[in-house]
């Protein structure tokens, strides 16, 4: 278990985060718990070769796209895809946990497509995912979002013949 | 995040995902984490500090295809700019 004593200092963040969903949110909340780690699936081809998939929790989407619900106690299950050349400044974050109006200063710092493609034209990954695939971070209720989309993405994700799936919370 | 790893590891998907609370990420045990202590909103560091966002994208590809076994790697990474993390971890502002 990861414990930097020096940052967290008795800070139980996650009874913190599941005391302030219930209190303020959706009462029902819990983290879902598992008590096996998922197996690892081995790389499949070196990373030079490599297709390279990214998911972000951002809650980022095209301007053109619905936001995500932002309002609703229980969280938005949903999700959006879109190209993963889109350029960063037709790229919008809609999320209510975390600063969306710093992060949109550069959109790297939870959306690190510049860096992602940067890589891929330096050839130390094969290619970018043809998809990036993106939630927003609360989901309180998770039935929905473990029953359809995160199925759903990991389906795409598959078709998309990704060889790695990077995957980056906010 | 863990959740949508969870599905994709089932998927048969080698995967990686950042981590910026561990003891979160310890409940739900997706296959490949790395523990980045970075602000909330700041996952891949600050802005404009794009040698910080490039590394940690580094670290995360080095760690896919390092690691062999299941759980959660400590990059390093820390958050030392300003109290910014310490106030989100205790949910002030």
């Amino acid at each position: 278990m990861i414990d930097r004593a020096m940052e967290l200092a008795g800070v139980d963040f996650a009874r913190i985060e599941r005391d302030h969903v219930r209190r303020n949110l959706y009462p029902d909340f819990a983290w879902v718990a598992y008590d096996a780690f998922s197996p690892v699936n081995p790389p499949r081809v070196p990373l030079n070769e490599a297709r390279v998939g990214f998911v972000t929790t951002a809650g980022a989407h095209l301007s053109a796209q619905p936001p995500f619900d932002t309002d609703a106690d229980e969280g938005d299950p949903s999700y959006r895809a879109f190209p993963s050349t889109t350029p960063l400044h037709e790229i919008v974050l809609t999320h209510g946990g975390y600063n969306t109006g710093l992060a949109s200063e550069d959109k790297n710092v939870v959306l690190p497509l510049d860096h992602l493609r940067a890589l891929a034209s330096e050839g130390w990954i094969g290619a970018v995912g043809p998809t990036v695939y993106a939630t927003m971070g609360y989901v309180a209720d998770t039935e929905p979002f473990i029953r359809e989309t995160a199925p759903e993405i990991a389906r795409r994700l598959v078709e998309d013949r990704v060889d790695l799936v990077l995957l980056a919370p906010t | 995040m863990g959740l949508l790893q969870r599905a994709c590891d089932d998927a048969g998907l080698p995967t990686i995902s950042i981590t910026q609370v561990a003891e979160i990420t310890a409940i739900i045990k997706p296959s490949r984490a790395l523990f980045v202590a970075h602000a909330f909103g700041l996952t891949f560091g600050a802005v404009g500090d794009a040698v910080t966002q490039r590394a940690v994208l580094d670290a995360m590809l080095d760690v896919a295809v390092t690691m062999t076994r299941p759980g959660i790697v400590d990059s390093g990474f820390a958050w030392t700019s300003d109290d910014l993390r310490a106030r989100q971890l205790r949910k002030r502002r």
